[in-house]
């Protein structure tokens, strides 16, 4: 155990991170590597600033713990200070991850996987140019705070990520297909998904026909609900924006309606996939945050320091990067809750509409847009054609008001190589997803 | 033959929240990576951290057991070193500053607070090997990130100030970050008449970063394929890989070593394109000429990567490239995107109304759009040959493009 200063409260995060990466392009093998890094984050606290540091010597943890507090006054009641108090004291061992850790796949075997997925590429000679990686990393945490927090626990993910492009000039077309899952098993053997995705990309290359920019009635695919629940909403329930501000708490006062009756976002942590976090770097274990439930504002997302200035309790949601950043309010795994009817009836009772199938990115601020990659045209209730456009936009909170059908099958979606950005802090491994979301009108650009 | 890189950062980093500092966080970190070449192959290897290099050069030549395919040179008998470390802040200045900037701002605009980081950057870079290739580069700068939220504002933030230099000038910082919430304050109506658009330039540039691609084009799958060598655009406009470090805060050098001659970092000019970026692979795989344009991690295979663009300004200034008329500035316009033919659209979630020299007042939210070809062809203006404090200390693009209301 470390020395933890008197009169301040101070934690420690010790991360232990295998990552191994496998990059083809054009069928010639780019980049083959693996590596363990190991390094702690150090925070200190003394009632009114933090005091940070980062190191990869963990010998020098009780000498950085000495020299934070040393900077820092010293505060005999930190332990009554209300953002100390909301710190969890837990004690526990959660690693899942270590019998079949990423780590005891050879990379030989890796590569022979990922090899067998670029065939699907270099078989296809409509495709002008490709590149697949594979990635992993398997993440073991120590955590140890002043208060008496011991806690270890792993996260996993590993995935593979193909992007592929048709015709040239501007006769193109740029597609991607990523699948992770938590365990390398699970991996192998999606071949034919990956396989049709290629195709559906070549049927859209060859026949996507512009439309009229306009108003839309619009139907999100899990992977575009997904985005648009963290760029629109999930972003605005981070609690750090609101820290501060009277007025803004009173517009986003809990239990004031904010969307339609139909919609319902959770983030939770515990959901194993890309956004899996069961102990967020404050020690606080994970919950399953309802944010909007039937269309009213129910939660938010915390740290001990959000939580303790708006009087609520943590959430689990105070994430670093890595040990080399302090933990802010992220998201982990954010998505829209199943409905009750079918996909298949939510397109049925559309005239004219869209459906965005797959999505470039999103962002959200009051005004979210989403750049579709592969969107279809719905004419009478059935999907006719494929169809291009730039962006759908509109502003966040119209939107969540009309939505007015969300199909019964949630899907949640992992990633490998990209994730979340906030501040300085990118990328951050998150999850999202939903079921199929239909929305009355969203302008299509 | 060795090669090996060695990154350090050293950074002092404070949290703004609400107008305080509200945490400061101090680290020195240290990436080693050690690349073996052999038989036109590489093997490569990386620690963070204190590395002990036999042990990392061992991996490396384990790695070399992949044959991955590295058919040129490693940089031989270069010699550089460039040290920008001219910069006397210290820590405690950076902290002293920021105060002074939040106090002020505080105290003129009670109802904004700033948020997000200052940071104050020693960075320094080295590429050495065994061909008696020395490479260094050292800064030392400061970044400040000032996202501006109004009170009551369902936004994260409303507007917001960035910088980027080897000095703090907090009295300056202090007027442009209240002439941007003064001006935020002011709401205008979106002109009945078209006015210029007034752009940072990195926000269009981006389609020649994805689309000059050396890689692009050598597997004919580029938007430009067919434009090579062709007066395509304005021959008022041209682009030029950013090479000068006092203004890029980047090496002079790339992964790979290679510090391009100057008429080799020119992609277009005077409306026609010249070449694709391409690093060393690249341009011998597709007979290109290799601009400099490797990148990569510390540890990885140096690959090409897009670089840092900077559209060739004219001798106008903003004021003057405005004509007498008023602009539109755009500030922040998150999530647009360009379609497969280069037709760009994007919503607009903060414009100001300019007259070139002052920001006039906030402008709604509306989308813009328009063809690479026309943006930078027939509806071209030009770049400013003056920079703009108040918006990221930068040159300005102006030209036209089709706004509506949102």
């Amino acid at each position: 155990m470390y020395n933890f200063p008197d009169n301040f409260y101070s934690d420690v995060r010790i991360e232990r991170i295998y990552h191994s990466t496998i990059r083809i392009e054009m069928g010639r093998l780019e980049e083959i590597k693996e590596s363990v890094d190991l390094g702690a984050f150090i925070r200190l606290f003394d009632g009114s600033r933090w005091y940070y540091s980062s190191t990869t010597a963990l010998d020098s943890i009780d000498k950085e713990l000495a020299n934070l507090a040393s900077l820092a006054k010293a505060n005999k009641e930190i332990n009554n200070h209300p953002v100390v108090k909301r710190m969890q004291r837990n004690i526990c061992k959660q690693t899942i991850y270590q019998e079949n850790s990423v780590e005891k796949v050879n990379l030989q075997d890796k590569l022979k996987l990922l090899e067998s997925y670029s065939k699907l590429a270099i078989n296809d000679s409509e495709i002008n140019h490709w590149n697949i990686v594979y990635s992993d990393k398997n993440l073991k945490k120590n955590f140890y705070s002043s208060i008496g927090s011991d806690i270890e626990f792993d996260t996993q993910i590993a995935g593979v990520r193909l992007a592929f492009r048709f015709g040239s000039g501007a006769n193109s077309f740029t597609e991607m297909w990523c699948k992770a899952d938590v365990c390398y098993e699970k991996i192998t053997d999606l071949h034919t998904e990956c396989q049709k995705r290629i195709d559906q990309a070549k049927d859209f290359y060859k026949n996507a026909e512009t439309i009229p920019g306009g108003n839309y009635t619009v139907v999100l695919s899990p992977m575009a609900a997904g985005i648009f629940a963290h760029e629109s909403f999930g972003h605005k329930s981070e609690a750090d924006f609101m820290v501060g501000d009277e007025e803004m708490l009173k517009e986003w006062q809990l239990g004031k309606r904010v969307g339609s009756e139909k919609l319902s976002i959770v983030d939770d942590g515990n959901a194993f996939g890309s956004g899996y976090v069961p102990f967020d770097d404050e020690g606080t274990k994970a919950a399953k945050t309802v944010l909007i439930e039937n269309g009213i504002l129910r939660g938010r997302l915390h740290s001990s320091v959000t939580a303790s200035s708006l009087n609520e309790d943590v959430t689990g949601n105070a994430r670093g990067m890595n040990f080399e950043y302090e933990p802010i309010v992220r998201m982990t795994c954010t998505y829209i809750e199943a409905g009750s009817i079918t996909k298949e009836q939510l397109i049925s009772e559309i005239k004219y509409g869209i459906l965005v199938d797959t999505v470039k990115h999103g962002s959200g601020m009051s005004t979210f847009t989403l750049a579709p990659s592969m969107a279809y045209l719905i004419e009478n209730g059935q999907i006719s054609k494929p169809v291009k456009f730039s962006v759908i936009t509109g502003n966040v909170m119209k939107t969540l008001d009309q939505i007015d059908g969300v199909s019964d099958k949630l899907e949640l979606l992992s990633f490998v190589g990209g994730g979340c950005g906030k501040m300085e802090q990118f990328p951050l491994s998150v999850g999202f997803g939903g079921p199929f979301v239909r929305v009355k009108e969203i302008n299509v650009q | 033959m060795r090669e090996k890189i060695t990154e350090i950062l050293q950074q002092t980093s404070l949290s703004l929240g609400q107008s305080e500092i509200k945490a400061v966080r101090r680290k020195i970190s240290k990436r080693t990576g050690c690349r073996v070449y052999n038989d036109y192959n590489i093997g490569i290897s990386g620690a963070i951290g204190e590395a002990d290099e036999e042990e990392l050069y061992a991996k490396a030549e384990k790695n070399l057991s992949y044959k991955i395919n590295y058919p040129v040179e490693a940089t031989k008998n270069k010699k550089v070193s460039i040290n920008l470390d001219e910069c006397n802040l210290s820590d405690n200045d950076l902290f002293e500053a920021v105060e002074k900037i939040l106090r002020k701002t505080a105290e003129r605009h009670s109802n904004f607070t700033v948020n997000h980081k200052a940071n104050l950057n020693t960075v320094e870079l080295s590429i050495e090997n065994e061909g008696q290739t020395k490479l260094f580069h050292r800064d030392k700068f400061a970044e400040l990130g000032l996202l501006l939220k109004k009170r009551g504002s369902s936004d994260i933030l409303d507007t917001a100030f960035s910088y980027v230099g080897r000095n703090v000038n907090s009295d300056k910082i202090i007027e442009s970050v209240s002439e941007l919430i003064t001006a935020f304050d002011r709401e205008e109506q979106l002109p009945g008449e078209a006015l210029p658009i007034i752009l940072h330039d990195k926000e269009l540039t981006k389609i020649f970063q994805k689309d000059l691609n050396g890689k692009l084009f050598g597997n004919k799958a580029s938007l430009f394929q067919e434009q090579l060598g062709m007066n395509v655009f304005n021959e008022k406009f041209s682009l030029k890989i950013a090479t000068d470090p006092r203004e890029s805060f980047m090496p002079i050098f790339d992964s790979e070593g290679t510090i391009p001659e100057e008429g080799l970092t020119w992609l277009i000019r005077d409306g026609k394109i010249i070449r694709p970026y391409a690093d060393k692979r690249t341009a011998k795989m597709y007979d290109y000429e290799n601009t400099g344009c490797a990148g990569g991690t510390y540890d990885s295979v140096p690959t090409l990567t897009a670089p840092h663009l900077e559209i060739i300004p004219g001798k106008q200034s903003l004021k003057s490239l405005l004509n007498g008329k008023n602009g539109i500035l755009i500030m922040i316009a998150g999530g647009g995107d360009f379609t497969p033919d280069g037709i760009y659209a994007s919503p607009v979630q903060l414009a100001y109304l300019t007259d070139g020299e002052r920001l006039l007042g906030r402008l709604p939210h509306f989308t813009v759009k328009g063809s690479i070809y026309d943006i930078f062809g027939k509806d071209f203006i030009g770049l400013s040959s003056d920079k703009h404090f108040t918006v990221g200390n930068e040159r300005l693009f102006v030209t036209n493009m089709e706004i509506k209301a949102l």
